[in-house]
């Protein structure tokens, strides 16, 4: 194996996120002289706006929820009452302790960590803007651009943290609003719908296209499990349909909806007290120097880059959310792209693969996928075959009373191997996992359904899939 | 829910048992009535009750063509048997 060194190699990276502070860490540690410029907060959207507060969010209000139904575990208690300034107060702390532990892991390497606002100002410096101080240039052999994105506003609907709330507002919420119109049904307006009906808001989802969650790996199947889901706890979902303008008041916001399918539908205007905008994220590329530097984005401002991570421009990578587009733009995505971008960059490049990429949603149920449906098999020209088994069948589901959801397995109708697996029910988001280890190793059906899983688990609707997929049924 | 309207065959709702979840198909097109409400506290009545307490929803029928291709209980039992 070729040894990485990068001694004397000069190596910025820009934002500090899980795409970028994984680059500088992992370049440090191979002996780069590597700095990380981040203009906001350490941990980028994941830490601070993302990943980490929503699920503190969705910790708190599904445990409200819980608390209230719990006399079907024989549990009574008095009328539970949720704090959102108290849940603020634990994300706060969470984040914060996260922080220190991000900036100690840059001490630890030696990253050299430059608080600041950088652009790019030709193909090998970047000048970086610090508050109340000089401006500072720095000259780089290899520059990695992790900048991430932002949420997307849509027109019509501005911003303004007060009637129309972006993700970042949502997740700052002291007071709930009575009633929320949640503006996309894809990852993020599925778990607040979630999150926000545990708490006891009255939501409604409107989303353009005819499912929810309409996104690779993910079938349509799936969606009408999460949509039954939405059903059972009355939030509202309206499929097909877009939103076209706001009227604002201090009693809330009236909304005007068309039909995205021609198909003329009930109500045409939603009345919510807020609406949040979760209609997708854009790269936050803008300001960056990209085009001073020569570095190549697409229409939408990501930036362009091959399997390598790098750029146009040699000695410049991107990873992460600003290069996501079309791939998909998840945190752990970010990490495992700094890896290869690092890895090229010392000389020993290796490409991403985007074979058995996880994707975990925190609704209730929860769902998570990976690989390929049987639609997309088809459509790659592979003979496939997908066996399903509902959660309800395995007895430490009936253990948990969390009844709804069905595993999904896609298998390579010749050689058995596993190319995908959806799952939605308890714990699928812990479940995916295993589910991985299959695709990226190309394990086949005969190697899982071996595989000896623990009782009484909810894993166990992996083996028993596994077995039901090759003949050997047990329970099912 | 009633005002929703659908076509024949269309899925209406589902039922959910400890070991099973079944889809519902409404047998005709039209538009909905009323909902049985009880159903939500006390969904066995659809088990001990199916043509009385247990009824589902009322449907105010799109084409009344549409009966001719249903079948009493009786006609159905028949059918099973053979």
């Amino acid at each position: 194996m070729a040894q990485e060194t990068g001694k004397g190699l000069r190596l910025v990276v820009i934002g500090a996120g899980p795409g970028g502070y994984a680059a500088a860490a992992l370049a440090a540690a191979k002996g780069c002289d590597t700095t990380l410029v981040e203009a906001g907060a350490l941990g980028g959207t994941c830490l601070n706006t993302g990943c980490i507060p929503s699920k503190i969010l969705r910790k708190s209000t599904g445990l409200f929820r819980e608390v209230r139904e719990s006399d079907t575990f024989g549990i009574s208690t008095r009328e539970p009452e949720l704090d959102m300034a108290g849940v603020q107060a634990r994300k706060k702390g969470i984040i914060a302790a996260q922080q220190k532990g991000v900036a100690g892991l840059m001490e630890k390497n030696g990253v050299k960590l430059i608080q600041g606002r950088a652009a790019l100002e030709g193909r090998d410096r970047i000048r970086v803007d610090q508050p109340g101080r000089e401006g500072l240039t720095l000259e780089f052999d290899r520059l990695i651009l992790a900048t991430g994105s932002v949420p997307a506003q849509i027109p019509g609907f501005p911003f303004d943290g007060e009637h129309i709330l972006s993700s970042d507002h949502v997740l700052d919420l002291e007071t709930l609003p009575e009633s929320v119109l949640i503006v996309g049904g894809g990852v993020i307006g599925c778990e607040f719908a979630f999150i926000l009906n545990d708490a006891g808001v009255k939501v409604t989802v409107v989303e353009a296209l005819d499912r929810v969650l309409d996104i690779p790996g993910f079938d349509g199947q799936g969606s009408k499990l999460i949509q039954r889901a939405m059903k059972k706890r009355k939030i509202k979902c309206l499929t097909s349909q877009k939103v076209t303008g706001a009227v604002l008041s201090d009693r809330g916001c009236r909304v005007s909806l068309e039909p995205t399918n021609g198909q003329a539908k009930s109500p045409a205007e939603i009345e919510a007290e807020k609406v949040i905008v979760v209609a997708g994220r854009q790269p936050a590329t803008k300001g960056l120097g990209l085009e001073t530097a020569g570095v190549d984005m697409d229409g939408r401002g990501y930036a362009v880059v091959n399997e390598f991570m790098e750029t146009s421009v040699k000695n410049i990578y991107a990873i992460g959310d600003m290069a996501g587009f079309p791939k998909p733009m998840l945190a752990h995505v970010a990490t495992a792209e700094a890896r290869r971008a690092v890895s090229h960059a010392l000389g020993s490049p290796g490409p991403m693969s985007y074979r058995a990429i996880p994707s975990a949603v925190f609704t209730s149920p929860e769902a998570a996928w990976v690989g390929i449906t049987a639609k997309e098999a088809e459509q790659a020209g592979i003979s496939a075959q997908t066996h399903t088994l509902l959660f309800r069948t395995i007895g430490k589901v009936q253990v948990l009373g969390e009844l709804d959801g069905e595993a999904a397995i896609t298998a390579d109708t010749q050689s058995g191997i596993i190319l995908g697996v959806r799952l939605v029910g308890a714990h699928a988001t812990e479940l995916i996992s295993q589910a991985c280890l299959a695709v990226e190793n190309k394990l086949t059906l005969d190697q899982l359904a071996n595989t000896i899983h623990a009782h009484p688990t909810v894993s166990e609707v992996m083996v028993e899939l596994a077995w039901k997929a090759t003949g050997q049924a047990l329970h099912a | 829910e009633p005002g929703d309207s659908f076509s024949r065959g269309e899925e209406f709702g589902s039922v959910e048992s400890v070991k099973a979840v079944s889809e519902l198909f409404i047998p005709m097109g039209g538009e909905i009535v009323e909902v049985n409400t009880a159903l939500e506290s006390a969904p066995d009545l659809v088990n001990s009750s199916p043509f009385g307490e247990g009824w589902m929803l009322k449907l105010r029928a799109g084409e009344p063509d549409q009966f001719q291709d249903l079948l009493l209980s009786g006609q159905y039992l028949n059918m099973l048997e053979e």
